[in-house]
């Protein structure tokens, strides 16, 4: 997970995010690619909540095995999102197939419900705050 | 027994969070349900009663025979309680 990063756009947000998965062995760079694709391609449902997105491929494009990243921006994206733009936060996971991310996806949804973990992951200042911060949360 | 879809782009991340909630939602409604995940495009394909997905998949469904509802916020389950309500009573009513 990385803080407070300065990204141009929702793309190189995404990449960010996605760059994590990969230096993790969670995730191909062709991963990282499929993920912008499925954004231009489906549209910016993956911004579920008011300034949180959570970005994805497919097994298939290059998901290795389980794997959750988070990017918190300084200043926040636009996604295109018709009811929760901006973004600030961009989670990310990879899987190896369809199911076994559900679990740990279940947790994350689970974290990010409470206001008061969002507040302090906002706050973190800088990797390690917020590798604290989700640390002691779960 | 109704047939009910929680749909996203690829029926991987939202959707599978959506179904959590979803759930809930249900079982408090105390009707009879399936409950499945699906990507958009085989939704299209598919019979049910009732779709729930984002705001920007809801277009593309329009022509299936099922009501479809748009979800703004995954992660409020007071919005998502209220419109699983909704739709329940419309479809018994």
């Amino acid at each position: 997970m990385r803080a407070g990063l300065r990204c141009a756009d929702w793309r190189e947000a995404v990449r960010e995010a996605g760059k994590l998965l990969v230096a993790t062995g969670a995730a191909t760079d062709d991963y990282v690619d499929a993920i912008v694709r499925a954004v231009e391609e489906l549209g910016p449902y993956i911004v579920l909540a008011p300034g949180i997105a959570l970005a994805h491929a497919r097994p298939e494009d290059g998901g290795v095995a389980v794997g959750f990243s988070l990017v918190t921006l300084a200043e926040p994206v636009e996604f295109g999102s018709e009811h929760n733009d901006p973004v600030d936060l961009v989670f990310a996971f990879a899987s190896p197939d369809s199911e076994q991310h559900i679990t740990a996806l279940a947790a994350l949804a689970d974290f990010i419900e409470s206001d008061d973990n969002l507040a302090r992951i906002r706050a973190a200042n800088d990797d390690e705050e917020l590798y604290r911060v989700i640390q002691e949360a779960n | 027994m109704i047939r009910v879809f929680a749909v996203c782009g690829m029926g991987l991340g939202t959707s599978a969070i959506l179904k959590t909630r979803l759930r809930a939602a249900l079982d408090a409604t105390g009707v009879d349900y399936m409950l499945d995940v699906t990507d958009a495009s085989a939704a299209r394909g598919q019979q049910a009663d009732l779709i729930f997905t984002s705001a920007e998949l809801a277009e593309g469904l329009k022509g299936t025979s099922a009501k479809v509802v748009v979800v703004k916020n995954f992660m409020d389950r007071e919005e998502i309680n209220q419109k699983v309500k909704e739709a329940i009573e419309e479809l018994q009513s």
